[in-house]
């Protein structure tokens, strides 16, 4: 199998030598794979529509030693629209981030690929990217089999409705205040970003739309997810530090 | 097994720190610096200490100069209102060889990249707001790329609100290229920047 072809989503991309691009591709059969694209960054390369971030495309590849490389790429969607504003195209760089962080190179993760395809849709066309966002995060969490226990205290086994929460990453879930003393280095939930939470884990995201979160259960819910997240693929995600300075 | 002498030694490891330079080009660079005359080799070693000692950012548009400010942000005959916002040295260079531009430039050295870690604060922005007051538009001439893309629209919401008029160099299809190759991001923005015949 000396060429290939897949559709995959660019993730990361730099510059390499005096034109070319290596890119990490989010293949959906085939997981991450690193190409080079040669001359992708002269004007009249014929590669360089297809290979600029978060581009879908149907990827022709020839396969090498180290990385493979493109030498055809037929786009399927660019999403221009992040381009046009800030906020959008951060939170696309976040979710890239999270993804190749995520999904191990040669590992078939299908239903990553899915969720990132249809949330850099959302976050293209939805009225608040905010809330796609953690919805993602949270479903990512979901896929890489790290979804947060949030019905029932890990502790003691009670529902959790009311009174003081806390989320520990270590135990990889909720636990009440008088079981706090299991990992005291859990952060403290409150009771409606807690409904929020298991409202998001459960929703369908093509209704995300209709989903509107306060604006400090979202607040809360960005700075649980960032430690849960950062605590389970053990990295600091350097996008979201930059996100805050813009 | 032989070793190189000492000095050899050193000119080779120190030829391979350069960027895309193996350890097998390092050591034919090192021989044919050894072959040259040797004023060809002193002219090769000033000519490395000059650059490193005498070229500085400049202290008006941050560009690479030997005097400061540099002999574009000087030359009375440029349009002092209009500035160019590029991300790296040759990208002035490459707008000087259109001999159109008359206004003046300023480097940021780098663009907004999240995923590598590179935010605002690391790009000569400081010094272009300094420069805004005498200012009436500024290009932002950053590379068409997400990186390049997301810094012109920080600038853009950095900028406005200083009442400065704020436009990005057009895109579209590049002279010479085919429709049938141009993607539909290009395609989309060709159209949007049309103008009347």
């Amino acid at each position: 199998m000396a060429v290939y072809s897949t559709d995959a989503i660019v993730i990361r991309s730099r510059d390499y030598a005096e034109a070319d691009k290596i890119i990490t591709l989010f293949s959906q059969d085939l997981g991450k794979i690193q190409a080079i694209a040669k001359g992708a960054r002269k004007p009249k390369s014929k590669l360089r529509g297809g290979i600029q971030l978060f581009t879908y495309a149907a990827f022709q590849l020839y396969k090498g030693k180290s990385l493979d490389t493109v030498t055809q790429v037929e786009p399927k969607e660019s999403f221009f629209g992040l381009l046009t504003d800030l906020e959008r195209l951060s939170y696309a760089n976040y979710m890239a981030e999270l993804v190749d962080a995520a999904v191990l190179e040669n590992e078939n993760g299908q239903e990553i690929f899915l969720l990132t395809l249809t949330c850099l849709y959302l976050l293209q066309a939805s009225t608040s990217p905010k809330v796609v966002i953690r919805s993602f995060e949270l479903k990512l969490l979901q896929l890489l089999g790290y979804q947060p226990q949030v019905e029932e205290c890990l502790g003691c086994g009670q529902t959790t409705t009311g009174g003081k929460n806390y989320l520990s990453a270590e135990m990889g879930g909720v636990i009440c205040h008088s079981c706090r003393h299991l990992d005291m280095r859990s952060w403290e939930i409150s009771g409606g970003t807690l409904a929020v939470l298991k409202h998001l884990l459960q929703i369908d995201l093509r209704k995300l739309d209709r989903l509107k979160i306060p604006f400090a259960q979202e607040e809360e819910l960005a700075r649980l997810n960032k430690q849960f997240l950062g605590c389970k693929l053990e990295k600091r995600f350097k996008s979201l530090d930059i996100l805050a300075k813009l | 097994m032989y070793y190189y002498v000492e000095p050899m030694a050193r000119l080779i490891e120190e030829l391979a720190k350069l960027p895309g330079i193996g350890p097998k080009t390092a050591q034919r660079l090192a021989f044919h610096i050894l072959n040259s005359p040797m004023q060809e080799a002193k002219g090769l070693a000033n000519a490395v200490i000059n650059a490193k000692e005498q070229i500085q950012y400049c202290e008006v548009c941050s560009n690479l100069t030997d005097v400061s400010p540099c002999h574009v942000c000087t030359e009375q005959t440029r349009d002092q209102a209009m500035l160019c916002v590029v991300e790296h040295p040759q990208d002035v260079i490459a707008f000087e060889k259109t001999k159109e531009f008359k206004g003046l430039y300023h480097v940021l050295h780098g663009a907004i990249s999240p995923m590598d870690g590179i935010g605002p604060e690391k790009l000569k922005i400081k010094e272009l707001l300094a420069r805004t007051p005498t200012l009436k538009e500024v290009i932002v001439a950053t590379n068409s790329n997400i990186e390049g893309e997301a810094t012109a629209l920080y600038l853009a919401k950095l900028l406005k609100p200083l009442g400065v008029k704020v436009t990005r160099i057009a895109h579209g299809l590049p002279v010479g290229g085919d429709l049938e190759y141009a993607d539909e991001v290009t395609l989309l923005r060709a159209l949007e920047g049309r103008r009347e015949l």
